[in-house]
């Protein structure tokens, strides 16, 4: 077990490499997950932080104003159009809104009355013009012989809809643990890959180089035994690296594992690593560089996690992009994080597409690293 | 000065014809680009899909229902009702209440609550439906037509600017007669080490910004973004991030005796970090330490830099170009000083 | 005098790498360093070129003090380092200009200087090379080019030879006879015997930090006291007869190995004609015998105990 000795040792000189990723990692893990948890677990509007500039201060803008800061948080903002967009920019307020002088005038009239400011980045800053449209509209409505009928504006949006949400079934899943375990998983992937190929494949271009491998040539070493102890040792190697962020998850939130697909996650991950495993096989039977090992790692690790749904969810991806993806093991993956459900049946097909990515990598490996072998 | 040209291009000659160079300043930020490109462009046309709900036969309001378009109506059962919401097929289940069922919180599921709570509220109001005007618009949109895109890129941009970082470690490790052969020789030589200093520094502050002048191309030619509305103060921006890169780089090579190698990985994590501080890799992160440590966001370079940017170009404000400009060029200043006095103290022991 | 070190202490932390170490050069010589690894060579180097500091000591070069920005000086030197020391992403001839180029600041010069230091070494059909495509041989070529292009009065070349092939090594030998025929002033460190005493006018043998003596080769020769050794071998021969033969005139020694005997003569005529009478004498048969001179190995040996070899 010589060789298996060595190819481990050599690999735990790259502690740093992996110690730092595997940080970096956990890092964002824990950062990036903190502020999903809770966030919808029933159904609430957001509550915005705006800020009201009344140039007006009518009945009717007064009226405006107590129906918005009813569903909203008031922030005090300062009308200087600069500084509103510095505070929308540092996220201080959502938005902004801006009552010009004449205001009743102008919305009889129906002119674009209302100066709206608002975070482009938050989604959700849209429901405030939704909620000015609608006043507007209900104001108009009542608008008789030069005067509005506030009051009935006020009683007719006091009027709310019951929303009742259900569970599902036996198990009541608590979506924000969900989220949390599929975002954690799906940036596994990106880990793997990238963890793998630079670890495996710094440690292989070493075994690989030239002078090495013609002195392993004419060693009494068999040429199978030598590569036996090689895959082994490959495969311990990825096996402690999927270990780690497999136990991260269980140290993390471990007392959530019972609400979950814990399962469907175990298998996913070590089919995906499995596939992957291949992958970096294959690389290194390509590249005996460990430049060139070091930019795939990084490109593919990257390249893949964005395209695949990693970064930002599938739902939102293109469908070109989408199409692109299919062609990498990472697709399925995160399409069964994204799934949650609880039966492996329902999965078997993208599980399946992993083992035939993985297959396929191994193949072409063998190939290419026979045909290397026999010059 | 003509030694300082003959340096400055050899130099560059041998710098350009590292791979790794090549690599990581010239191609790395164009496929880092494409990928967040491919990421987030879906992001901002999110066409709204049709949302199916269900109601039962004879809904009171299901004529009115039907007037409005991304409304798909599927006549349920109340037996069905779970069932169709587990498996997806309605979003929601109105009752003739016009109580609101749901399985789950989200846009689609909003939207309806919306147009319910719109409909109970004009059946409140009692108005004739003529005194409704759908078509008029009392919002002036003040926005810009900024879009998260646009701010990701901002900050690839700072980081990409920084990346001077690579040749100002390298420079200064050459010149380390403990750290290089090279080193070696070039220091029994008449030439003089602020030559090749300064030589190194305009090579890698060229190289880099020439590379950032790629990236900016490839933005706008390839990508159709546009990120530069303001030129004058953007490009200081960027060439005090080439600056400060280039001197942080120096002072990481000139304050310890690492390897190269380490160096690159350290000024690597370096960077990284004070990017995602800057919330690169997602606002969360920024949002959060703007509000608990407002200060970090004035002092760390990346964020200066990409902070800037957005002002400059989405907000057209200058508002705090002076203050970054003076705190970037402090760090330059104070870097490039800091290096100095390292490779001047240097005996070089450990040969 | 070109260079002059007097009494230099270099310590690092517990080791003292030099200790009271001295030299001198003259102009025009070949000034060899010999000694075996880690004995102190490179520091020495280092230490004259100002690329290292120093505890105690005097260092002038041209009859200056050196010092980190004696450029004056710089100017007249030229180093071949140990290790290859080029820009790994310029060829050979851009290499080559470019250390050309930190002392001459003339481009025609240049130009004919660069010419002559490719001709020197040979490097022709190489010029538009990478360093990294050179064989060990060409590479250390490439690394004396850089170092004596510009021509320099003074040259160290440290251990130029080190791990490269037996032609590329003659070829480098009498390219530095060559460049001391020239007028330069050479210093080279080395730990090969047969170079030391093939290259160089004047000998430091060094040994843990100290210059243990410095001459010619026959003035270190002379200081040993055995000066001929003979070597004898016999069929037969009985203790007696040895011990007999050890009672010769000027006779130190005589040491045994299989049926050789190597006997050690200390200074004085007739050796050879007494010990050939007194074989004839006792009626021995021998069947072979030479005489040897003694080596810079037999100096190195006697002077500290151990061997030189590598």
């Amino acid at each position: 077990m010589t060789v298996y000795k060595y190819f481990i040792k050599m690999a735990l000189r790259n502690k740093w490499l992996i110690l730092s990723n595997t940080l970096l990692f956990f890092f964002f893990a824990i950062i990036n997950t903190s502020g999903h948890i809770q966030e919808e677990m029933s159904f609430i509007e957001t509550k915005l932080n705006i800020g009201i500039i009344d140039n007006s201060n009518s009945p009717l803008s007064n009226s405006l104003k107590d129906y918005l800061e009813s569903k909203n948080n008031i922030i005090d903002v300062s009308p200087e159009e600069e500084i509103i967009r510095e505070q929308i920019f540092l996220q201080i307020v959502d938005a902004v809104v801006v009552i010009p002088e004449e205001f009743e005038e102008k919305v009889v009239s129906k002119e674009k009355v209302i100066e709206v400011y608002r975070d482009d980045r938050k989604a959700e800053s849209i429901q405030i013009e939704h909620q000015i449209e609608k006043f507007l509209l209900f104001a108009n409505a009542t608008h008789e012989e030069g005067k509005f009928d506030l009051n009935a504006i006020k009683s007719a949006l006091s009027e709310k809809v019951n929303v009742n949400m259900i569970r599902d079934g036996s198990r009541g899943i608590d979506k924000g643990t969900n989220e949390w375990f599929r975002y954690y998983f799906n940036f596994t992937a990106y880990v793997t890959i990238a963890c793998y190929i630079s670890v495996i494949g710094l440690v292989m271009a070493d075994f690989n180089e030239y002078n090495i491998e013609n002195r392993r040539k004419i060693s009494s070493k068999r040429f199978l035994r030598f590569n036996k102890e090689l895959y082994l040792g490959q495969l311990s190697l990825a096996g402690i690296i999927t270990f780690i962020f497999i136990l991260g998850s269980i140290i993390i939130k471990g007392k959530y594992i019972r609400e979950i697909n814990f399962n469907i996650y175990l298998v996913n991950t070590i089919v995906f690593s499995f596939s992957i495993l291949c992958l970096t096989f294959l690389i290194n039977n390509i590249t005996r560089n460990k430049f060139v090992t070091n930019c795939l790692s990084v490109v593919l690790s990257l390249g893949t996690s964005f395209i695949s749904g990693v970064m930002v969810p599938q739902q939102f991806l293109g469908d070109k992009v989408l199409t692109l993806a299919k062609f990498f093991p990472t697709y399925y993956f995160v399409r069964i994080n994204d799934m949650q459900t609880s039966s492996l049946l329902g999965v078997k097909n993208d599980i399946f597409m992993q083992l035939l990515f993985g297959l396929a990598f191994l193949l072409v490996g063998l190939y290419l690293s026979k045909t290397a072998q026999e010059v | 000065m003509k030694t300082l040209l003959r340096n400055c291009i050899y130099q560059g000659k041998n710098l350009i014809r590292e791979f790794g160079f090549s690599f990581w300043c010239l191609i790395y930020p164009v496929i880092l680009a494409t990928f967040f490109y491919l990421a987030f462009n879906g992001m901002m046309d999110i066409e709204l899909e049709d949302i199916n709900i269900g109601i039962e036969k004879g809904n009171r309001i299901e004529s009115i229902l039907e007037e409005i378009k991304i409304l798909n109506i599927h006549k349920v059962s109340q037996a069905e009702v779970q069932e169709k919401l587990n498996n997806g097929e309605i979003h929601g289940f109105i009752d003739s209440d016009l109580n609101l069922m749901v399985k789950e919180s989200g846009i689609n599921q909003t939207i309806i609550k919306e147009v319910i709570e719109q409909i109970k509220q004009m059946e409140r109001l009692n108005k004739p439906i003529e005194n409704y005007d759908f078509e008029a618009d009392h919002i002036l949109d003040r926005n810009q037509e900024a879009n998260l895109m646009v701010i990701i890129f901002y900050s690839l941009v700072a980081m990409v600017s920084t990346y001077g970082i690579f040749g100002g470690i390298t420079v200064v490790s050459v010149i380390q007669a403990n750290l290089s052969h090279i080193g070696v020789r070039l220091n029994v030589t008449p030439l003089k080490k602020h030559e090749f200093l300064i030589a190194g520094v305009i090579v890698g502050l060229a190289l880099n910004l020439f590379a950032n002048g790629i990236l900016f191309i490839f933005i706008k030619y390839v990508l159709k973004l546009e990120l530069l509305n303001e030129f004058k103060y953007s490009s200081i921006f960027i060439i005090l991030g080439n600056l400060f890169g280039t001197a942080l780089g120096m002072f990481i090579g000139a304050s310890n005796r690492k390897s190269e190698n380490a160096k690159i990985t350290m000024a690597v994590v370096i960077v990284l970090f004070f990017s995602l501080l800057s919330g690169m890799m997602g606002p969360n992160i920024k949002v959060v330490l703007d509000k608990n440590i407002p200060i970090l966001g004035r002092i760390n370079p990346i964020s200066i830099i990409s902070n800037n940017l957005y002002r400059l170009n989405l907000l057209g404000s200058t508002r705090t170009v002076r203050e970054g400009t003076l705190i970037l060029s402090l760090y330059s200043i104070l870097f490039i000083f800091l290096s100095y006095l390292f490779l001047r103290r240097r005996d070089y022991d450990s040969i | 005098m070109v260079v002059k070190v007097k009494n230099l202490v270099k310590r690092y932390k517990e080791i003292i790498a030099l200790d009271h170490f001295n030299m001198e050069v003259d102009e025009g010589e070949v000034l060899g360093l010999l000694g075996p690894n880690g004995c102190g060579k490179t520091t020495a180097i280092n230490c004259i070129l100002s690329l290292l500091s120093f505890d105690k000591g005097e260092i002038e070069v041209f009859g200056k003090k050196m010092s980190p920005d004696a450029y004056d000086i710089k100017r007249q030197i030229g180093l071949v380092p140990q290790e290859v020391s080029v820009f790994g992403n310029l060829t050979v001839r851009e290499n080559i200009d470019y250390f050309c180029g930190l002392y001459i600041y003339d481009k025609n010069l240049r130009r004919r200087f660069v010419d002559e230091a490719i001709e020197f070494v040979d490097l022709k059909d190489y010029v538009k090379f990478y360093p990294k495509k050179l064989s060990g041989g060409l590479k250390r070529r490439l690394n004396i080019a850089c170092g004596i292009v510009h021509k320099p009065k003074l040259i160290f070349l440290d251990e130029p030879t080190v791990a490269v092939d037996a032609q590329s090594r003659n070829f480098i030998l009498n390219g530095i006879k060559q460049l001391n025929e020239e007028g330069s002033t050479i210093i080279y460190t080395t730990h090969y015997l047969e170079e030391a005493e093939m290259l160089c006018k004047r000998i430091i043998i060094m040994d843990n930090g100290k210059d243990l003596v410095s001459g010619t080769k026959e003035e270190l020769k002379a200081m040993i006291t055995t000066s001929e050794k003979i070597i004898v071998s016999f069929s037969e021969i009985r203790d007696e007869t040895v011990s007999e033969m050890k009672k010769l005139p000027h006779v130190i020694d005589i040491e045994k190995d299989g049926d050789d005997y190597m006997i050690k003569f200390e200074n004085g005529f007739n050796n050879l004609t007494n010990l050939l009478e007194f074989i004839k004498e006792k009626e021995l048969t021998y069947t072979k015998l030479h005489s040897q001179l003694p080596t810079l190995n037999d100096v190195f040996l006697e002077l500290t105990g151990k061997e030189l070899r590598d």
